[in-house]
């Protein structure tokens, strides 16, 4: 039987702007990595995000879908839990909710559970669980499809008497069995829920919850009769300590060659565009504050950072690829003595990896962490990984200052951008090393991770991912960086310079005036006053910088082609690895430090936090540039 | 003089924008559009009714 025929149709799924009271709430709970938020997305139309790896939601996400029957339910992706004894702050969401324990949320009426099918033994205590608690349940054996395809033999039938709960095989991914799922929430949702039963089990009754699931996945299921080899024998070369820490060396290496030599035709595609518009506007608005404005503020600065598009898109179309097949797993294992020695739990590795794209996810990710020391120790590093918005830095200031050639057969600038993200993170861990020695001492708890099953990456989640992360580049960009591009352009411009002055008209701006203030602090580290003004608007978000560079050279008259162009013609190569070394540690980003503000309860960290990232970055840039200009650079 | 208004206006604009976007308080922005939002019978928060 082919899936098409185990799941006919899916229903319409058209977003529904929900009305919380007057629908019936369903909550989605399920074990980590068994694909709630694809079925959350499927049921609702969202785009969460999702990835092959445990520990992906952290927080409640609410959405509504429309049953076949027409009435409409309000859905709840909850963060995966193994049980209800919540050990972690995203599992005592989970928790709360189920129990009806939060204030300002109703209990929900139905609970889905949701399992994966190819690792049914992890899901059925859980659903025990949940039944005792009394809520009306039905059971979403996800990801049935692999499930047959591995010759895993499940008897629904007989599942579903001994959990005491429908069950429906589902395929969230291609949205297999969804009007089935939504009927059964639809038909239990007007039951009343029964008296919970469930409280937290002592040791005893906890062996027992283990041994009653194995005596129904006993029952019900049959493994296969030809167990699958493939995965073993992957694992046994991509987690073998030397050869798979060298397949991890090879496919990073082979990430950040890609980010310089594929992005690079569209790179100049965009860099054209740009220039060309800017010639544009000046042809026809002629010389005048508006055609400057546009020009040398909008799309100069707006335009600069945009450039760098390809290039992101490129490193996430990795970390997606990677991500879906189920290797970031077996990274997170690879790297987790590396991480243990250094004073970070093995779950750290979640956030950490989030913060590649943004600090912010990521040290939102850390609540997958129980222990407190543990939580706020990756917190305070998470910010040091390369996250996305400091790619544009990299870039430019590569492609100016790095020539284009190879060694040994590999592409220096790539070498130069791997190079930054190691610095990235053994800094990380070189300073969780340093904190749980000095403030939080003592040995972390053992970490225990199950490794996902692989999995051919899915194009759709793939291209909807790619797109979520251009929609979020693009958003900025047309949003914060567009409002702060005019406010650059006019601090460079105003006031204008008086009449028979020597210099350029900007030395005689505000951006002049503040850039030359704060130019002192800077010369030790070889920054001039242009890098100063950028480096304040950074502070907002660190790409802005690129932007705010190329507006001020823009205003500057510096014409000698893009912006990297200039930036080679006015620096020195010493200035340029001192920035990049600030770059490594520079703490400019406001809304990382609102977050960790939020998630810690105290403002106390995240001063913590911009202090040691500032010295930090300072000293770097010091003793880059010092070690630089020694050696003639 | 037309494009000169025209140019200061935008810039107030975006700072206005940076400044609502960047440096306002969560919740103080919450507050200000709570009130700002009309309320008609029914939509609730009203002390009096209750509804």
């Amino acid at each position: 039987m082919t899936d098409a025929g185990v799941f006919p149709d899916a229903p319409n799924q058209e977003p529904v702007r929900p009305k919380p009271d007057s629908m019936p709430r369903v909550a989605l709970v399920g074990p980590p990595n068994c694909g709630k938020t694809a079925l959350f997305n499927a049921l609702t139309g969202s785009r969460q995000k999702v990835a092959n790896y445990a520990g992906v939601t952290v927080e409640r996400k609410e959405g509504a879908a429309t049953a076949p029957n027409g009435e409409r339910l309000l859905i709840a992706d909850l963060p995966g839990t193994y049980s209800l004894r919540a050990r972690s702050p995203d599992e005592e969401v989970t928790r709360d909710v189920v129990l009806g324990r939060l204030t300002d949320a109703h209990p929900p009426d139905v609970v889905v559970c949701v399992v994966d099918a190819t690792n049914l033994r992890l899901g059925l205590r859980l659903a025990q669980e949940l039944k005792a608690v009394g809520r009306p349940l039905v059971v979403a054996l996800n990801m049935h499809d692999i499930a047959m395809r591995q010759g895993i033999d499940i008897d629904i039938a007989r599942l579903s008497v001994e959990l005491g709960a429908p069950i429906v095989p589902t395929v969230a991914v291609r949205r297999g069995g969804l009007d089935a799922l939504l009927t059964e929430v639809a038909r239990l949702a007007t039951r009343a829920p029964a008296a919970s039963t469930w409280h937290v089990p002592n040791v005893t009754e906890l062996r027992a919850e283990h041994k009653e699931a194995d005596r129904i996945f006993k029952a019900a299921v049959t493994p296969p009769k030809r167990p699958d080899t493939w995965t073993g024998k992957l694992d046994g070369v991509l987690l073998h300590p030397v050869a798979g820490s060298a397949i991890l060396l090879l496919v990073l290496f082979l990430m950040f060659q890609a980010v310089f030599t594929w992005a690079t035709p569209a790179m100049e595609l965009i860099d054209g565009g740009f220039s060309a518009l800017a010639e544009g506007i000046k042809a026809v608005l002629g010389d005048g504050l508006l055609s400057s404005l546009l020009a040398d503020g909008v799309v100069a600065g707006v335009g600069s950072i945009l450039v760098f598009l390809p290039q992101i898109l490129t490193l996430f179309l990795f970390i997606i690829l990677l991500e879906d097949f189920g290797y970031m797993a077996r990274a997170a294992f690879l790297m987790d003595k590396l991480m243990g020695g250094a004073g970070l739990h093995g779950r750290a590795f979640i956030p950490l990896l989030s913060s590649f794209a943004c600090a912010i996810p990521g040290v939102m990710a850390a609540r997958v962490i129980d222990s407190k020391r543990d939580r706020l120790a990756t917190i305070m590093v998470a910010p040091l990984m390369t996250c996305s918005a400091r790619i544009p830095v990299y870039t430019l200031v590569i492609a100016a200052f790095v020539p284009r050639t190879s060694v040994w057969g590999m592409n220096l600038q790539g070498l130069v951008m791997f190079s930054l993200y190691a610095a990235g993170v053994v800094s990380a861990l070189l300073v969780a090393f340093v904190m749980r020695r000095l403030i939080w001492r003592g040995g972390s708890e053992p970490f225990l991770m199950e490794l996902p099953a692989y999995k051919r990456p899915d194009a759709k989640n793939v291209i909807l991912n790619l797109w979520l992360r251009a929609k979020v580049f693009l958003t900025r960009a047309g949003t914060i960086i567009l409002s702060m591009m005019v406010l650059i352009w006019f601090l460079s411009t105003f006031p204008a310079p008086p009449p028979g002055a020597p210099g350029p008209a900007i030395d005689y701006s505000l951006a002049g005036i503040i850039g030359h203030w704060m130019e002192p602090v800077l010369l030790p580290i070889g920054f001039n006053w242009q890098i100063g003004v950028a480096l304040v608007p950074g502070m907002a978000a660190r790409e802005v910088a690129v932007g705010a560079l190329g507006t001020v050279y823009a205003v500057a008259g510096d014409d000698v082609g893009t912006l990297g162009n200039v930036l080679a013609s006015h620096w020195s190569l010493a200035t340029a690895l001192s920035l990049l070394a600030w770059y490594v540690f520079a703490p400019q980003c406001a809304s990382t430090l609102a977050v960790v503000k939020r998630e810690t309860n105290s403002w106390r960290w995240p001063v913590i936090m911009f202090v040691y990232m500032i010295t930090l970055a300072y000293l770097a840039s010091f003793l880059t540039y010092t070690v630089a200009r020694h050696f003639g650079g | 003089m037309a494009e000169a208004v025209l140019v200061y206006a935008l810039v107030a604009l975006a700072a206005v924008w940076t400044v609502w976007k960047l440096f306002l308080p969560r919740s103080f922005k919450a507050r200000l559009l709570r009130k700002a939002r009309k309320t008609d019978c029914g939509d609730g928060g009203c002390e009096t009714c209750g509804d």
